[in-house]
């Protein structure tokens, strides 16, 4: 984190509790800034594709921070193509956590849930999110629209956030079963939703354009299926940050153009490489982009190469279903972290098939019982598929929680691990 | 024998099998087994679910879909040899797509329970078994304090019970509160399609626990059914409660104690400390207590404090005015009543006088219990209010950090306590925190503690952790950085966990600092930077435990 950073961070979080419309402002006023620098002066070190989404995710959390009239509230999992459909402005919770700690202020917002007594141990996205709306820093949504899917914080932070907020919230029932009952519960709950918000925003939804949406949701995940075996042979500079833009861009954006645009950009840059990767690392879970013991090792790196991130993945289902109720539902039912663990085995399996990834990094998030209660069985499966899997325990917003030190020879050690092995 | 994990486990249909069901209420020793086939991280009622079916070889068990960590137990146990192992999906909601949904998982659950068994499913049994689990309780007799919250089990409610003697402890927490909310039962169901709906109905219009998506209601009822008081319990890891705490803490209108296991017994020194502080504000006093009372409101000349600590042990003699004659600190050792002996004998030897000389001796600490002096025995959260308000009359905020815990007292005029909080097992912010950088250092306490104020740059140790915390300081130490700024570090570190507690027992103007880290001067200057105020210390801040301690024995 850079001096400039450091300085404006911990300026707006002292205006957090004081002033939380003002520090509001002040952080949208860096992500605009930033927003401008991704346009002028991109990355040189990534391609054009990347450098692109970059751009889009930055005003992915413009809009709807800056027209909180139109912003609906929502999981990382939740399907938005009714949002896109209604041209309202989908802001994902977690995304919001991510960039508050980009501008260096996740710790004011972070400390304001614990002061209101929310646990230490619960997952820092959402703490940082509860943190928002219990200081005010959170505006007030036109709705609140979350899943159950993946994870209990899912179920505390936007019931809090609606309370805090006054903001009406609809929730999503994810059912533990992937059978087609339980993509047509999804599905009703999803036609109930759009019925509703049609009521809270005045407006109607047009099923053309839903279709529409759907449609390019569609096409997005058959272009990205087509980057996947490219990723065994060529390399594609990434770095963690990327990475995490590339998760908002398959859930809460997919549907809009401009990522189906991200995802033929992609396909294009992979297809023109023609560096070959050295050691291929699948990554399991959100990453710690900010922090710099990791960087150093994954940041533009063609060895060992960041091949794929599972949270980049884990929506991609190909399906022929023409519906675009069941087509939403089928996405989230047949999520590879809804189900039993199996079900997230044998997408890492076959991910790691396809990308022929060298070895797993399975990144235990603090607070994430969803995962870290998995991890061991996750680490014993692959491992048993000849899947070298470090289980790297850290922080995806809190910096407090990420030691770099320990970090640091934890990964040293696994690639060295990975480089004396045929 | 079928073991259950959760009240919305559908018990009565076991018993429709003719099963006996057990509600696990594990308590393991350790986690060595759930740490390793799952995460250290994972809430510990689920570890203790998953050591305990190691432990005593289970072999039936029932999941529901409650929570992450019960689904992720689930996957653990699948793996091991179990005979009859499912996870009953539970909705979120209860409209009647969703009592649809769950009557039809209970009757496949059914299904497969007697292809398993081999046994027929009767539905007489199960009505009867609803029926016996939807009568009401009969009402408590006398005053109710109310456990609430996550899973306590028997363990948490015995010591709440044993600490609130007088009180009826009534069990709310989501494994307690298991009441079928059937309006009426019918006398019998066409078929068993017919009961399993009904029974889904009753099963999700229970008093919904934190992971239902419709909770209206439930704060308020869980306000309103409390009581005298009410002690609101949280599982490490497990998030839910912590929810409904935030609600409650500033509106409860009745004492409120928030408390947070493990579920292990490892912690049951600082509980019982805990909740017998808390007795003490719902007016219980120990039966010893209030015999020694009677004999001190004789005449009291002279009265020791014993404070027994995790790290020392302290002892003073005061006189009947409250005047000190006597003091001792020792460290505590290996023996917590061998050193509460040695360090009164040192402090009867410094005020000259015999022990036969004392009217009346009070002991505090943890070590309290087991001095076998013939003591009487208070919290040191009681103490530490009454010396604090001896030492510092104009304090209403008293910040205590020892060895092994912290606390923040506020107090009224009187030395009255008026609310305390403490930090939870770990050790972060805490004496031993220091303790374990310092030798990571190769420094004592006392270099420490003069080093830390001759920091030139500012370092920052963003762990609180202990353990990768001491990560961080070697990682330093391997960078060259100067000690004192590394200790500077460490002090802001222990600063914004402390102010942090300090915020969440919304402390006021008025500082005192007590315990062995106030005498650290580098920790009490960054506390009172991150309080943004002055902070009194004594040079008996040490003592304070002991001397409130005396001050109650000689009865003011």
């Amino acid at each position: 984190m850079g001096d400039l950073v450091r300085s404006f961070g911990a300026y707006t979080e002292k205006q957090m509790t004081p002033h939380p419309v003002y520090a509001r402002r002040l952080l949208l006023a860096a992500y605009r800034a930033y927003g401008l620098k991704l346009q002028l002066l991109p990355s040189r070190a990534l391609p054009p594709s990347k450098r692109y989404l970059a751009r889009v995710s930055m005003e992915c959390m413009v809009r709807p921070l800056s027209h909180p009239s139109r912003q609906i509230l929502t999981s990382v999992f939740t399907p938005c193509e009714i949002f896109h459909a209604m041209d309202l402005y989908p802001m994902c919770a977690e995304q919001f956590a991510t960039y508050t700690n980009g501008a260096g202020a996740e710790h004011g917002l972070i400390e304001a849930a614990e002061r209101a007594g929310i646990s230490e141990t619960f997952c820092s996205y959402h703490k940082a999110v509860t943190g928002a709306a219990v200081s005010g820093v959170l505006p007030k949504p036109l709705a609140i629209v979350n899943t159950s899917l993946a994870c209990d914080a899912n179920n505390l932070t936007f019931r809090k956030a609606a309370e805090l907020l006054g903001a009406p919230q609809y929730y999503i029932d994810v059912p533990w079963q992937t059978d087609a009952a339980a993509v047509e519960y999804v599905a009703e709950q999803l036609r109930e939703m759009a019925a509703w918000l049609c009521d809270v925003a005045g407006q109607k939804l047009s099923q053309e354009r839903l279709r529409e949406s759907v449609e390019r949701s569609r096409r997005t995940i058959r272009t990205l299926w087509k980057v996947l075996p490219l990723r065994r042979e060529r390399y594609v500079p990434t770095d963690l940050t990327s990475e995490m833009y590339e998760v908002l861009m398959v859930h809460n954006a997919l549907g809009m153009p401009e990522t189906l645009r991200y995802a033929e950009m992609l396909l294009q840059d992979y297809e023109r490489a023609q560096e070959k990767p050295g050691k291929k690392i699948l990554w399991l879970h959100s990453n710690p982009f900010y922090q710099k013991a990791v960087q150093s090792f994954f940041n533009y790196s063609r060895d060992p190469f960041l091949a794929l991130t599972e949270m980049c993945y884990d929506p991609l289902l190909l399906s022929e279903e023409t519906d675009p109720w069941r087509a939403m539902a089928e996405r989230l039912v047949m999520n590879s972290f809804n189900g039993p663990v199996e079900r997230r085995i044998g997408r890492a399996v076959q991910m790691a098939g396809l990308t022929g990834a060298d070895g797993a990094v399975l990144f235990c998030h603090w607070g994430c019982k969803q995962t870290c209660g998995a991890a061991a069985t996750i680490r014993a499966a692959l491992e048993e598929k000849g899947i070298p899997t470090l289980i790297l325990n850290g922080d995806g917003v809190d910096r407090r929680n990420a030691p770099d030190g320990q970090t640091s020879t934890r990964i040293g050690a696994f690639l060295e691990m990975l480089e004396g092995m045929p | 024998m079928i073991c259950l994990s959760c009240k919305y486990a559908p018990v009565e249909l076991f018993v429709g099998f003719g099963e006996e069901c057990r509600r696990l209420d594990p308590n393991p020793a350790s986690f060595s087994c759930a740490d390793s086939c799952a995460h250290p991280n994972l809430c510990g009622f689920a570890k203790a679910v998953i050591e305990t079916a190691a432990e005593e070889g289970i072999r039936e068990i029932l999941f529901t879909d409650c929570c992450d960590a019960m689904r992720r137990s689930f996957d653990v146990l699948r793996q091991q040899n179990l005979r009859f192992i499912r996870l009953l999906p539970l909705p979120h909601k209860k409209g009647a797509a969703e009592i649809r949904r769950f009557a039809e998982e209970l009757e496949q659950l059914a299904a497969d329970y007697a292809a398993y068994s081999g046994k027929p499913f009767s539905r007489g049994l199960a009505l009867a078994a609803c029926r016996k689990a939807s009568a009401e309780t009969e009402r408590a007799k006398g005053p109710v304090v109310t456990l609430a919250g996550a899973h306590g089990g028997s363990l948490l409610l015995g010591q709440a019970q044993r600490a609130l003697p007088g009180f009826t402890v009534v069990d709310d927490t989501c494994s307690g509160n298991r009441h079928l909310a059937a309006e009426s039962i019918p006398k019998g169901f066409e078929s068993d399609r017919a009961f399993f709906e009904w029974y889904a109905r009753a099963l999700l219009q229970m008093k919904p626990c934190l992971r239902m998506a419709d909770t209206a209601g439930r704060t308020q009822a869980t306000r309103g059914e409390a009581g005298a008081g009410m002690i609101y319990h949280t599982v490490k890891f497990c998030d839910y409660y912590s929810f409904e705490y935030a609600a409650l803490k500033d509106s409860a209108g009745i004492p409120l104690l928030k408390i947070e296991t493990d579920t292990t017994p490892q912690s049951s020194g600082q509980l019982k400390t805990r909740l017998e502080a808390f007795a003490e504000t719902l007016g219980v006093q120990k039966e010893e207590s209030q015999k020694m009372e009677k004999k001190e409101n004789r005449t009291v000349r002279y009265a020791a404090g014993i404070d027994s600590g995790s790290t020392s042990t302290d002892a003073v003699v005061l006189d009947a005015e409250g005047i000190l004659l006597g003091k001792a600190i020792l460290q505590t050792g290996m023996s917590a009543s061998g050193s509460a002996k040695e360090a009164l004998a040192q402090a009867l030897r410094e005020a000259g006088l015999d022990q036969s000389a004392l009217d009346a001796v009070v002991a505090t600490g943890y070590g309290r219990d087991v001095l076998g002096m013939g003591s009487r025995t208070v919290t040191e959260i009681t103490c530490h209010a009454k010396g604090a308000h001896a030492l510092f009359p104009e304090a209403r905020t008293i910040i205590d950090i020892g060895g092994q815990d912290s606390k923040v007292i506020r107090i009224d005029e009187n030395g009255a306590v008026l609310n305390f909080i403490m930090n939870d097992k770990c050790a972060a912010g805490t004496g031993r925190f220091l303790e374990m950088q310092a030798r990571a250092l190769g420094l004592t306490m006392e270099e420490m503690s003069r080093m830390g104020l001759t920091w030139k740059s500012e370092v920052e140790i963003s762990n609180m952790c202990t353990v990768f915390a001491e990560s961080e300081v070697v990682s330093l130490v391997a960078k060259d950085t100067p000690l004192p700024d590394i200790i500077h570090g460490l002090n802001r570190s222990v600063a914004a966990k402390t102010a942090s507690l300090v915020r969440r027992g919304k402390g006021g103007l008025g500082y005192a600092m007590t315990g062995g880290v106030s005498r650290n001067a580098g920790v009490v200057t960054c506390l009172s930077e991150a309080l943004g105020a002055p902070i009194q210390v004594s040079e008996l801040s040490q003592l304070c435990g002991a001397i409130g301690a005396a001050l109650i024995g000689l009865g003011k």
